[in-house]
């Protein structure tokens, strides 16, 4: 390794010789098939499409290796390698080498694709979006360095410069749309992407060279308002008067406001300006309105899943000894986080119906909705539209609940195979509820109806007898207190289920009865009868 | 002021039999400790003795596959809630949350333990310096393990669990911690139970020893029995030996040529027999300090590597 | 009270302390009368266990450098000045016999280490006494 130069080329080599092998296999691979197959035509018309993909995917590759960062624990960052820096090597060699490569590798990998695999099959690529690609490529590293310190800034101007660029390769189909002479096009968007290239090297230059000089100041400028304004706020001064509520706080100032805060931000910046520009609308009434019910629901369930580890902002699951030292009983804890997502909860359907108490009198287009309720009224009587109205609340409220602390007994448990399976497990059951859908929307017959009930009331039946005796077997290792709790607690949440089940449904023989037992299901019960083993198990490992 | 006799008094940590196993390596076999109370307990041992899962056992943060743990004769996995009141604790790395203020987090930790002095907490923090409205993730190492301390110190615990409290860290702050080590044992009754590599640490402020190896106890008692047990002593020859003498008893031999210094545990009144009858005599004799007793036990137990010579100078 | 304590070699701690306290007192550092600190203090300011202190104070007071008086801390006795003469002979004591047996090993005999002493009693203080 005699210069600098060869060293540097030979590291980002070693780093990523694998990505670089399959890239050339896959290259070379699909040229030989063209090479040895008879009738190419054939290929171009059936396979072409599993071409393009390879394509794009070594490309994918080719970015990936030229990446070239990595994570800086000091900053807290992913830009550019921080050790690289102490080499006695000039800042604008060590961005401009990567740079340098990786134009020539995206390059010479889009050639060999156009030229020796496309070529031979009969079909002509231009060669503009190589050089679009390679524009890219400097655009794409010099925003993955020099925004390195503003991780959502550099995702969304990723995006953003991918859309971008995608215009542009595609500039060649517009040309017979446009009004002017090809040429001059081309010429000019020629310049403009050497523009871009120069722009994206001086960039990535001065602003590595800045944080080589101990700067990349934007984030920390910002942190440091963020900090003042974090100062400002008025904070809790007075001691906690149990550990209770010193837990609470915890785990409030933990994870507890992240929905309320989820949902007071779409509702700010989503829902506000979509209900505002479709107020003419009704249709987008109703969606918007759906959506806004929903939110809670989509959210928590998310959330939820972060909210029922240990500390939600960490990766690892078993509990920190920060807290496993506290003298605290782990059924305690549990509640606690029950009771902070109950307070999440209550928040934000708080904010949901000031966001849709504001909305639906002020700006709202509500002309179907109010003969929607006309007729209902006529139907039901105010005072079962109401209670349905208000128990509907309390319905979404428990399942936004059930959604924060489903949760809990695999997330606490510290094993990340039951985590993840968890997670898995339930994506399978959605997946697989709605292909049951399609398929009983396909194949539904009327005649059958009576079939079909019998099999969903033997379905409900059967998760209902396995949910009680999973609670049993579940409750029985806690104190009879805390069961004496959480059976009001459940008695109370499926009492709504069923009250609104029944205000709901239509006087018919059948429907009753598996309203009854579909109104058991939803609230959990062996779930959080297991949290307090799992956290436990968590615990004294 | 009394200061009570750790011999006589009854043991604050009992483990009795405590083996413990992580996947096929194990870490702790067949281990029995009794801290007295009102000792200073050191725990010595390399890295990977099974020094922390130890002390993660005497928390309850482990369960105990075989045998039993009992603190103040209560099982801590069973009961964390009244053994870990009674416990301060400070780790090598104080798993402390970064996004507290300073001032928040005492006062969180001060709603755990009824028995929080708010006065002794604060003159402590004025004393560590911590700027009450810091974040914890921007203090420094140090400083974080003095915050760390405040925690574990200011409830007054019965037994204060430091493990290598003080690796990593400058002289400053490990005077900080061995003050709140001889503060806490100076109150009458309480019991200090510390992991450390800094066996100078471990001479000057314990009074018993325990010695743990590959999850052994080699070494466990009161220091001065310790000390007293060991003698260190050089021998001289007549003539240059070109190989270490071997001598019954002895932990450890070093040297070359004429003389030899050999480090033996026990049977000094046999020593001067078996020297002379290898044509040596004894010209020098000491008590090793801790730090020797450690190296010769460790290499000892290898056995497996030549460490009874020494390279030539 | 300035005490230095040392964990390089194996002199047991309590030993330290006991040896320079009674150095102390031979020097005239500490006087009859004069109380020395309370067992915490010393510990805190030393950093070694308070129950090594506490041994070496028992120690002291066996040898009858220290008395204790009930509930008013440990004072250096009134006896300890006439002890300091025979104090100062055992220190001094201990020095020659490690210089002999020094001697021993180097072959000088007894003679020539007396001479020795002479020599350099002459060389180092008759500059001063001129």
């Amino acid at each position: 390794m005699r210069s600098p130069v060869a060293a540097l080329t030979w590291e980002i080599w070693s780093r990523n010789y694998r990505s670089i092998v399959s890239v050339v296999v896959i290259t070379s691979l699909c040229a030989l098939v063209n090479h040895l197959v008879p009738n190419k035509s054939e290929i171009l018309e059936n396979y072409q499409s599993i071409y393009w993909l390879l394509m794009i995917g070594s490309l994918g590759l080719v970015f990936s290796v030229f990446h070239h960062a990595e994570f800086n624990p000091r900053k807290n960052w992913h830009g550019f390698p921080y050790r690289l820096f102490t080499l006695p090597v000039p800042t604008w060699i060590l961005t401009g080498l990567p740079m340098l490569l990786g134009v020539i590798g995206v390059g010479l990998v889009y050639f060999a694709w156009t030229q020796l695999v496309f070529a031979p099959l009969g079909r002509t690529v231009s060669s503009w979006p190589g050089f679009v690609l390679g524009v890219g490529m400097l655009c794409y590293q010099s925003v993955v360095w020099s925004l390195a310190g503003f991780r959502i800034v550099r995702i969304v101007s990723l995006c953003f410069l991918g859309l971008l660029f995608m215009n542009f390769g595609m500039i060649p189909l517009f040309l017979e749309l446009l009004p002017w002479d090809r040429e001059t096009v081309l010429e000019l968007f020629t310049f403009l992407l050497i523009g871009f290239s120069m722009v994206a090297f001086f960039g990535a230059w001065f602003s590595v060279e800045r944080q080589r000089r101990g700067g990349g100041r934007g984030r920390g400028w910002l942190k440091a308002q963020a900090g003042r304004i974090m100062n400002a706020v008025p904070r809790r001064t007075a001691a906690f008067s149990s550990a209770s509520s010193a837990q609470f706080w915890f785990e409030w100032r933990r994870a507890g406001w992240l929905l309320p805060a989820c949902v007071a931000l779409a509702l700010l910046f989503i829902f506000l300006p979509v209900s505002w520009f479709g107020r003419k609308d009704t249709d987008i009434a109703l969606i918007t309105l759906g959506w806004v019910l929903g939110l809670p629901l989509i959210l928590a369930t998310v959330i939820g899943k972060g909210f029922a580890k240990p500390d939600f902002w960490s990766a690892d699951l078993s509990l920190p000894a920060f807290l496993a030292i506290r003298p605290f009983a782990s059924g305690e804890m549990i509640v606690i986080k029950m009771k902070v997502a109950a307070m999440s909860v209550v928040i934000v359907w708080a904010l949901v119906i000031t966001f849709l108490s504001l909305w639906l009198p002020l700006w709202a287009n509500t002309r179907e909705l109010k003969e929607w309720l006309e007729n209902a009224h006529v139907v039901r009587g105010g005072f079962k539209l109401f209670s349905i109205a208000v128990l509907s609340l309390m319905a979404l409220a428990i399942v936004t609940w059930r959604g924060m602390v489903g949760s809990l007994w695999v997330g606490l448990s510290g094993s990340m195979t039951r985590f993840v399976g968890g997670a898995i497990v339930h994506a399978i059951v959605f997946v697989l509820a709605i292909c049951g859908i399609v398929y009983a929307e396909n194949h539904f017959h009327w005649h059958d109806l009576e079939r079909y009930v019998s099999w969903l009331a033997w379905i409900l039946m059967s998760a209902v007898v396995a949910k009680v005796w999973l609670a049993v077997f579940s409750w029985n290792k806690i104190s009879p207190p805390r069961v004496g709790k959480y059976v009001m607690l459940w008695t109370a949440g499926t009492g709504c289920f069923v009250a609104l089940g029944l205000l709901l449904s239509l006087n018919v023989f059948w429907i009753k009865q598996l309203i009854i037992l579909a109104a058991l299901l939803p609230v959990p019960l062996a779930r959080l009868g297991f949290a307090p083993a799992s956290l436990s198990r968590n615990r004294h490992r | 002021m009394k200061f009570p006799s750790p011999s006589s008094a009854e043991a604050v940590v009992s483990i009795a039999g405590l083996s413990r196993r992580f996947g096929s390596r194990t870490v702790l076999n067949e281990l029995s400790l009794h801290v007295p109370r009102g000792s200073v307990f050191g725990l010595v041992g390399e890295n990977g003795a099974g020094k922390t899962t130890l002390i993660k056992h005497i928390l309850g943060l482990l369960r105990a596959e075989q045998g039993t743990v009992k603190v103040f004769g209560i099982d801590p996995v069973a009961d964390p809630v009244s053994v870990l009141g009674r416990i301060g604790y400070l780790s090598e790395q104080p798993d402390l949350p970064g996004w507290m203020r300073v001032d928040e987090f005492i006062r969180y930790t001060q709603a755990f333990y009824p028995k929080w002095d708010v006065a002794y907490a604060e003159s402590l923090r004025k004393q560590f310096g911590l700027d009450a409205s810091a974040r914890l993730k921007t203090l420094s190492k140090g400083q974080q393990a003095k915050a760390g301390l405040l925690a574990a110190q200011a409830h007054r615990p019965e037994l204060l669990l430091l493990d290598e409290p003080s690796s990593g860290l400058d002289p400053i702050v490990r005077r900080d911690i061995l003050e709140a080590v001889i503060r806490t044992v100076a109150d009458e009754g309480r019991t200090v139970f510390f992991s450390s590599h800094l066996l100078e640490e471990i001479e000057r402020v314990s009074d018993h020893v325990a010695m743990l190896h590959r999850g052994k106890l080699v070494l466990c008692g009161p220091l001065d029995e310790i000390k007293a047990r060991h003698h260190r002593v050089t021998l001289h020859f007549e003539t240059a030996q070109t190989k270490p003498p071997v001598i019954a008893g002895a932990l450890s031999v070093s040297g070359q040529g004429k003389e030899w210094r050999v480090l033996c545990n026990g049977g000094r009144t046999e020593l001067p027999a078996i020297v002379s009858a290898l044509g040596a005599r004894i010209v020098e004799e000491h008590t090793p300090s801790l730090n020797e007793i450690f190296v010769a036990q460790a290499e000892t137990i290898v056995g497996d590597r030549p460490t009874t010579t020494s390279p030539p100078h | 009270m300035q005490i230095q304590i040392t964990s390089h070699d194996g002199v047991p701690i309590y030993l330290q302390i006991f040896n320079q306290v009674k150095h102390l007192v031979a020097s005239g550092r500490l006087s009859a009368g004069e109380e020395v600190p309370p067992i915490r203090v010393l510990a805190e300011q030393l950093v070694v266990n308070p129950n090594t202190v506490a041994r070496a104070y028992l120690e002291l007071e066996r040898a009858g450098v220290v008395t204790k008086r009930h509930g008013a801390g440990t004072y250096i006795s009134e006896a300890a000045s006439t002890v300091s003469r025979r104090e100062k002979l055992k220190l001094l004591t201990q020095r020659v016999d490690s210089l002999l047996v020094e001697a021993g090993h180097l072959g000088i005999d007894l003679k020539e280490v007396v001479e020795l002493v002479r020599e350099r009693h002459d060389e180092t203080f008759s500059p001063a006494k001129e």
